[in-house]
């Protein structure tokens, strides 16, 4: 057997794993272990764990996306997104933020209307998880807004705002139930959500999209007076619940 | 913070995430230390991280990843090594270990501990790679030998003399998996004591413990089931002359309740008892 380089091995290896695509050098380098027959059948024990491992991951992230399509159709929409996509990631939980965009192409064929907005909920929450508890702003330096409009709202970075035409949060509450416990319930509904942290325990309250659309503004960089001149604010009780929702959920990190 | 106690016998357990709403109630436990996957900590700030916080104020931690990639011929990710340095000037482990093998190039990832042939070319690369995480990690690193499907005709070692190859020309120290060498043994008709036997005590740094499953055709390390008798006959051996090396139990698959894990272990201590208690 010739010694060839080890760059070219690793990339052989690499592209058999990816691709599929066969190396008579390498085949012929390998001694398979145990009752192996073949070279082949051995690269298919790393070819076979490549798929599982991503699948896997996915699978983390993606619960509500896994919960709503079912084992057999996620699975099958998975390996066509490894095939496609290969890690970079040297962090497997990090893989997949393109997913929700892959599922978006394929949504004719998963005929799931609030797929994708499904699995773009899960990458939201994924990253949620993983973020640090902020430092809020106390409730003295909030009302500073009150003195003076001009001033703005930065958001902590454990807060996201999550918007749907269909009721996404309320299917992906469901995903760690018995199939006995899940009820039904018309999904054809739009939903506005704030995701949060709060002594680094995760919340979730949802609001109304005029709400939602304030708050976007503000989370956008627009300070209260411009939020009132471009918003269609009917009386000041609408407000007061916003401020009420911004001082209870302690989603601002800075006022300036 | 905690520190081992190097007098005494040293059992440990991986860190799993099922285990977190047990552990975060302060059980008392016969495990001295944990050893955390280095990847699920340096790029969260949230729940994870916060245990492996809470965790170091009471126990030792190792950390081991699975990332570092030492075999590539395209190199470590300094991206990686300063994240990893990041997280080890928080917690301050008392070992940092990594696998003795490649999982991907540069720009793909496997996530797989992946066999190579032990050449000159890839001693050279190892000894390269090790060199340079060494330095940006500003530390001695421990690496673990892995268990493999496959062997290569073009190999220019056997599998113990490129690890104690690699162990003699870097500062690394090993991190001696007696499952993989037994799966590695059955897989490729070796005599896992004729590996075991070759590798000194003072270059040991910790001992893994895990379980395989047999595929039929051969021998898987899944780490998803209880340590087979023969391996602990191997650890028996092994511990008899190494009373210092901290040893611990590694559970990833269908991982059980933290008792069963911890079980276990306590089957370690009572082999490292046999065989240290009665001389002291």
């Amino acid at each position: 057997m010739a010694i060839y380089k080890f760059s070219d091995f690793q990339n052989q290896f690499v592209q058999m794993i990816i691709k599929d695509i066969e190396s008579p050098q390498l085949l012929d380098d390998i001694i398979p272990a145990g009752k192996l027959k073949s070279s082949v059948e051995t690269m298919r024990v790393h070819q076979n764990g490549y798929i599982a491992r991503l699948t896997e991951a996915l699978g983390e992230t993606f619960e509500g996306t896994w919960f709503s399509m079912g084992d057999e159709l996620f699975f099958e929409v998975c390996e066509q997104y490894i095939c496609n996509h290969h890690s970079s990631e040297y962090n497997l939980s990090n893989y997949g933020y393109s997913f929700p965009y892959f599922i978006g192409e394929l949504k004719n064929s998963i005929n799931i209307p609030f797929i994708q907005d499904m699995a773009r909920f899960d990458w939201i929450f994924k990253e949620l998880f993983h973020e640090k508890q902020h430092d809020s702003v106390p409730l003295t330096e909030l009302l500073k807004i009150h003195e003076n409009p001009h001033l703005k709202l930065e958001f902590g970075n454990a807060v996201k705002l999550f918007s749907s035409q269909n009721a996404v949060y309320k299917i992906w509450d469901q995903r760690k139930k018995e199939q006995e416990d899940i009820v039904h319930f018309d999904f054809e509904n739009p939903e506005f959500v704030i995701l949060y942290k709060d002594k680094n325990s995760l919340f979730s309250k949802e609001i109304t999209e005029f709400q939602f659309d304030i708050l976007t503004k503000f989370k956008n960089g627009l300070s209260l007076d411009a939020v009132i001149e471009d918003s269609n604010i009917e009386n000041q009780q609408d407000f007061l619940e916003i401020f009420h929702i911004i001082v209870t959920t302690k989603i601002i990190s800075r006022v300036y | 913070m905690i520190h081992l106690n190097e007098d005494i016998c040293q059992p440990g357990v991986g860190l799993r995430s099922t285990h977190f709403p047990f552990l975060e109630n302060k059980p008392q436990l016969k495990v001295k230390w944990f050893e955390a996957v280095s990847e699920n900590y340096m790029d969260s700030m949230g729940r994870p991280r916060q245990i492996l916080q809470q965790l170091r104020n009471d126990y030792p931690i190792a950390l081991h990843g699975v990332s570092m990639n030492l075999l590539s011929s395209t190199g470590t990710s300094d991206t990686y090594l300063q994240k990893l340095r990041s997280l080890c000037e928080e917690i301050e482990p008392f070992i940092v270990s990594d696998h003795l093998c490649w999982t991907g190039i540069k720009p793909s990832n496997i996530h797989d501990l992946l066999p190579f042939p032990y050449t000159k070319e890839s001693l050279e690369i190892v000894i390269n790679n090790i060199d340079h995480a060494q330095n940006k990690l500003g530390r001695s690193l421990v690496v673990e030998n892995v268990s493999t499907y496959m062997t290569f005709k073009q190999s220019e070692f056997l599998e113990w003399d490129f690890v104690l190859e690699v162990i003699k020309r870097t500062d690394a120290k090993l991190l001696l998996d007696i499952n993989n060498i037994y799966v590695s043994a059955i897989n490729h008709h070796f005599n896992p004591l004729t590996y075991l036997d070759s590798i000194p005590q003072r270059i040991v740094a910790q001992i893994h413990l895990a379980g395989f499953t047999d595929m039929g055709d051969f021998l898987f390390d899944t780490h998803s089931k209880p340590v087979y008798p023969e391996v602990w006959e191997l650890f028996s051996h092994y511990i008899a002359k190494a009373p210092h090396i901290p040893f611990m139990m590694e559970w990833d698959e269908d991982v059980p309740e933290f008792p069963i894990v911890e079980n276990e272990v306590a089957k370690a201590i009572e082999i490292w008892k046999k065989h240290h208690n009665e001389k002291r």
